[in-house]
């Protein structure tokens, strides 16, 4: 009755195709332009000649805390640097450390959490157990704990974060784990006679790590706000390097005269993270089927 | 005394409509049946009498008058006097919907102080009498409970409670006892039935025809929106109309559909009387099984001996271990004791490894087919799956699969899609493919049909009869509903609280019931008054004067 | 009656976790072994090799390692966070003097925060207004500002453009403000969010529709049967950051130049103070789990599916 003519359209070819060009076009504005300052970015971090030709070391204290203009769109700082070039050649150092440390974080937390839910029993335990610990502490205070430890600099400042994070993604990838072996398809595989080994590569692996590079994109953003927080503390590069958090911290002496000083740097991180945090968003509603 | 007049009621959410040119109208005693399939606009119209289609609805109607109000001209205060104080609404259990944060005291109260002012010494005892008045024992105890300290029959009571606090002469009901069991389904009938009497009108929203038989001065049948057939309970079921109506009631297992399809196109395949090389013996047996779950004993002591060739029917109210004995009988849990044999080989004590080359053999039909499949697998990937197990060669797969599309009624081009973009009864279809991949010769089936509208459980059910007599498929079929057990089994078992409490026949259990649970099992199961309910089929029947329906 | 067993469990898996904090903490002090000579006279400075034995030994460092972990866990199951190298003061009381600046800072934004975001979520959750797009960009951009340079810029136009509130930190309570709003909006974002979602959930359920067909308004409907259900993740998140800003507020207090824990805490950091490094790591860890038992008592209290066990 209701369902008596199984339904026959196919898709052709054709069709698809402008299935596609009509869902680019309903991507939301927000997510379109947070790609772009992706994109521009990346640019700034791949290529920043591309975007300034000054030195962003060069300093001239004969235009010292100079303001906006023509030629300095972002101002001089106190020893007369061009913040432009110096904010442009600071994402570079932010992105790599906000990429290098989920990416460290995100390897080491995919492997604990895979053991963990895998193994279950007295390791699943013992791993869970000193996640618990570890999460006890907030990942700005692990990560200068960390710092503490291994010392300043940006190597270690990426590391520091990457340490910090590792127990947050493991924990999501082992109750994810956990999730799927529970779930409906991998009792299906058993019962249909499939081997345990395969199961966990074609079910389990894949539909784990499907939702956990989603929420690594989120990673980032918050990885780029702690590199900010350590090198303001000055426990990341040392001056002169153009790091936006640093540079933020060089200049809060002068802002009383010079407000562009505390103002672009900010800019420039807050934009990185709000992008990528839109980018992130936009993916898991993609991958929860809500767009 | 007349208390509601519909006109002429329409309803679409964004210009799509969801109820075309619905007219009713109930008098005080009365008790009006709006019954249709899921999508058939049965809540929609429910909700609209309340004011309540939602915000991206638009209602429109040539009257709708509720005593000398007209409905249509309320506004959004004047609608909140009516809800509750002239309209109750009973919404159907589901654990939620009570707050669960809230004790049934409060939320009854609630009710109760929006519309009637009293001091606050008196509203405890108003709600404990409104406890009494809708059979809940021990008021004293169960005003300061929450939802989930109750059981189901008691949360709808708490329900009607909250729904009649205010003394509406109207009450609508959407679909209050679809969540139950038989058993506690017939209470609450019986509850509604005493307000009924006592002269509140009553509006009943189901999707059973047989729920709504027992209760119904009129009946309208709804699909798509549109009515398709409105009169009263005798015409509906003697001389139904429409040929909605005529399929919807055809399409109803019990024990008069035995044997028969129950889709359209009865006679396009003859069920093969005695299919050809069958053999003879145990497929599958159980012996003395226990499960404990914490203290509970979920299985106790049951044995099983399912015979090759049989469809044996295991029927019980949830809770009542079924599941729990299919995943024994699977191997996919371990009995506390007590053992599985399949062909005298002791499944149940095998290691895994030993089990696998001999789990194709056993397949498993469940109730929520779109949870066994991987969410980024298409329909041809969850074929091949199977396909790649059974050893089949990777370039006959595709042909394998189109070839298993068909025998599950369905098309090659379904073979690209995601089992999200199916129906209901697509996704159940492409979960038997699989399962006849594995050429099985057990087919365990637990509650394939629970989650589907009847006119599709009915093209199910004949699928399932089908491929049986076509691959002489041994079943064993879970279900709690009394009418598709009797439908399909051959013999059949009644699970209770762990047990089995009745063994037997089809004929000799449902006839003749010896256990006393059987008894008031069959004795609660809503009946049509009409022998003669299945309109296709004009054989003359065995004299009984009524036929137990799906529950 | 079973609350107080289950409260004593928890208290018990509690201290669990804080023996393994301290076991943890010493094993990486082994790996990563400081020395106290060098923090007190600085790295190239020549002790003779009894006083550095005699500080040695001081500190209990001249002992074999299961002596030192023994001494550590009796010392730390006392209350005894150890001695700082620099101050020469006990750990404890240096935690103590600072401690009541952070609190005051911490619990007044986190209180802020959770005013706030009641608000938002009571005015915008099931709705689609300008309001409610309003405040998601607002949210969206409180959780990606790094909070150091909230503070920078409230600092920059209240303080030094506009004049409204003093620059310096010591003068009453005016100067707590824009310390208290830079963490209240890092708090406010996440708190509102997640508040919202979940009335917007708890909106959609079916007993929402049940109180509808009573009769009640929609203002009854959110404050008396949807707020009850964002309590929960507002519990979990409050006392997640009520312990994160505890510690998290090294950042704002070295922005607005306050004293507190942050301050002891990059200090000590800087200066390899190892004792105080530790003594607050410790510190923060039962902070954590001390709130952790407070929110279960609190989740309790708000959903009664929780009370009753098994």
């Amino acid at each position: 009755m209701t369902d008596l003519t199984p339904e026959f359209a196919g898709s052709s070819p054709s069709r698809l195709t402008s299935k596609a060009i009509a869902g680019l076009r309903r991507i939301p504005l927000s997510v379109v332009i947070a790609a772009a300052v992706v994109a521009f970015l990346v640019l700034c971090a791949l290529f920043p000649g591309l975007v300034t030709s000054k030195d962003p070391y060069k300093i001239g204290l004969l235009h010292s805390l100079r303001p906006p203009s023509f030629e300095f769109p972002f101002g001089t700082d106190q020893l007369g640097r061009d913040i432009f070039s110096r904010v442009v050649h600071g994402a570079s150092y932010s992105l790599s450390i906000g990429l290098g440390a989920t990416l460290i974080a995100v390897t080491v937390g995919l492997a604990v959490g895979l053991i963990a839910g895998n193994a279950g029993g007295a390791v699943d335990l013992a791993f869970m157990r000193i996640i618990d610990v570890l999460l006890a502490f907030p990942a700005l205070f692990m990560s200068m704990a960390v710092v503490a430890l291994i010392g300043k600099g940006s190597v270690n400042v990426l590391l520091a974060i990457a340490i910090a994070e590792i127990p947050r993604y493991a924990r999501i990838v082992r109750s994810q784990v956990l999730i799927v072996r529970q779930s409906g398809y991998v009792e299906a595989a058993l019962i249909l006679g499939q081997r345990r080994w395969i199961t966990l590569l074609k079910h389990v692996l894949p539909n784990t790590i499907g939702p956990l590079i989603i929420l690594s994109t989120l990673g980032i953003g918050s990885a780029i706000l702690s590199s900010a927080a350590l090198s303001y503390l000055g426990l990341g590069p040392r001056p002169p390097t153009p790091e936006w958090g640093l540079m933020l911290a060089e200049g809060q002496g002068y802002l009383r005269k010079a407000w562009w000083i505390g103002v672009f740097p900010g800019v420039f991180a807050t934009l990185t993270v709000v992008s990528t945090t839109i980018l992130g968003r936009y993916l898991k509603a993609l991958s929860d089927g809500r767009v | 005394m007349r208390l509601l007049t519909v006109e002429d009621l329409n309803v679409s959410f964004s210009g799509s409509p969801a109820v075309r040119g619905l007219s009713l109208s109930v008098d005080a005693g009365q008790c009006v049946a709006i019954v249709g399939e899921s999508g058939s606009g049965k809540s929609v119209t429910a909700r609209a009498l309340v004011g309540l289609a939602g915000d991206n609805a638009s209602v429109a109607a040539k009257s709708l008058q509720l005593g000398d109000k007209d409905l249509l001209r309320l506004s959004s205060s004047q609608w909140r006097n009516v809800r509750g104080r002239h309209i109750g609404f009973v919404l159907q259990d589901a654990l939620v919907s009570l707050d669960p944060l809230k004790t049934i005291g409060a939320e009854i109260a609630e009710a109760l102080t929006q519309h009637v002012d009293l001091p606050r010494t008196q509203v405890r005892q108003r709600v404990l009498d409104l406890l009494s008045s809708v059979g809940i024992p021990d008021p004293e105890e169960r005003i300061g409970q929450f939802a989930h300290q109750l059981s189901g029959g008691l949360r709808q009571r708490a329900l009607i409670a909250s729904a009649i606090a205010a003394n509406p002469a109207l009450l609508i009901a959407d679909e209050p006892t679809t969540a139950l069991d038989v058993i506690v389904q017939a209470q609450i009938l019986t509850l509604l039935r005493e307000m009924k009497e006592k002269g509140t009108g009553l509006i009943l929203i189901s999707h059973d025809l047989a729920v709504v038989s027992s209760l119904a001065d009129h009946i309208i049948v709804l699909k798509d929106g549109s009515v398709v057939e409105s009169g009263s309970p005798e015409q509906i079921f003697s001389n139904p109309q429409a040929p909605y109506t005529r399929a919807l009631l055809a399409a109803i297992p019990s024990a008069a559909t035995r044997g028969k399809r129950l889709g359209l196109n009865a006679d396009s395949l003859q069920r093969q009387t005695e299919p050809t090389n069958r053999k003879e013996g145990p497929a599958l047996q159980a012996r003395r099984l226990v499960k404990r779950l914490g203290s509970r004993l979920v299985v106790d002591d049951v044995s099983v001996n399912l015979q090759i060739g049989e469809t044996l029917g295991l029927v019980g109210a949830s809770g009542s271990g079924k599941t729990t004995l299919a995943r024994l009988l699977l191997a996919l849990q371990q009995p506390d004791s007590g053992e599985v044999l399949i062909k005298e080989a002791p499944w149940s004590r095998f290691t895994e490894k030993q089990r696998r080359s001999v789990r194709p053999r056993v397949q498993l039909v469940s109730q929520d087919p779109l949870g066994s499949f991987d969410p980024r697998y298409r329909v041809i990937d969850i074929l091949s799956e199977a396909l790649e197990i059974v050893g089949l060669p990777k370039r006959d797969w595709a042909a394998r699969a189109a070839e298993l599309m068909s025998s599950v009624g369905l098309s090659e081009a379904h073979l690209s899609r995601r089992p999200r973009q199916l129906s209901g009864g697509q996704r159940q279809r492409v979960a038997i493919a699989r399962a006849l991949a594995m050429k099985p010769d057990i087919l365990i089936c637990d509650e394939p049909v629970s989650a589907l509208d009847v006119s599709t459980q009915a093209q199910v059910l004949d699928l399932l009869d089908d491929l049986k007599n076509q691959f002489g498929l041994t079943v064993l079929f879970i279900s709690h509903d009394l009418g598709v057990v009797h439908h399909v089994s051959d013999r059949v078992m009644v699970m209770h609280a762990g047990k089995i409490v009745e063994e037997g026949s089809v004929e000799d259990v449902f006839l003749h019931p010896r256990s006393a649970y059987a008894k008031e099992l069959l004795a609660a199961l809503p009946r049509i008054p009409s022998s003669d309910h299945n309109p296709q089929t004009n054989e003359p029947r065995d004299g009984k004067d009524s036929i137990p329906l799906s529950a | 009656m079973h609350i107080a067993r289950e409260l004593f469990i928890r208290i018990l898996a509690g201290a669990a976790v804080l023996w393994a904090a301290a076991s943890l903490a010493f094993a990486i002090l082994q790996l990563f072994p400081s020395d106290p000579v060098q923090v007190i006279y600085g790295a190239d400075s020549s002790v003779t090799p009894e006083l550095r034995n005699a500080i040695r030994a001081d500190f209990g460092l001249d002992q074999p390692v299961w002596v030192q972990y023994q001494r550590f866990v009796t010392r730390i199951a006392q209350g005894d966070l150890g001695i700082s190298y620099q101050q020469r003061r006990t750990v404890t009381s240096i935690i103590g003097s600072e401690l009541g600046s952070t609190l005051t800072l911490a619990s007044l934004a986190v209180l802020a925060a959770v005013i706030m975001a009641f608000l938002a979520s009571l005015l915008t959750a099931g709705r689609k207004t300008w309001l409610r797009r309003t405040l998601s960009s607002f949210e969206l951009l409180s959780v990606s500002t790094p909070v150091l340079w909230v503070g920078i810029l409230l600092l920059t136009f209240f303080s030094f453009q506009w004049q409204l509130f003093p620059v310096v930190a010591d003068s009453g309570w005016r100067s707590l403000v824009l310390p208290v709003a830079t963490l209240a909006i890092a708090v406010f974002g996440s708190l509102s969010q997640v508040m919202r979602e979940e009335m917007d959930r708890a909106l959609e359920q079916p007993f929402i529709l049940t109180a509808r067909t009573r009769g009640l308004s929609e203002w009854a409907i959110r404050w008396r049967h949807a707020l009850g259900h964002a309590l929960i993740p507002a519990i979990t998140i409050s006392t997640e950051t009520f312990g994160g800003l505890l510690a998290g507020s090294i950042v704002t207090e070295q922005v607005f130049g306050r004293p507190g824990l942050g301050r002891i805490t990059l200090e000590a950091i800087t200066n390899h103070d190892i004792p105080v490094v530790m003594g607050i790591v410790l510190f923060v860890a039962f902070v954590f789990v001390t709130l952790n038992i407070l929110a279960d008592l609190l989740y309790r209290l708000v959903d009664p599916r929780l009370r009753v066990s098994n």
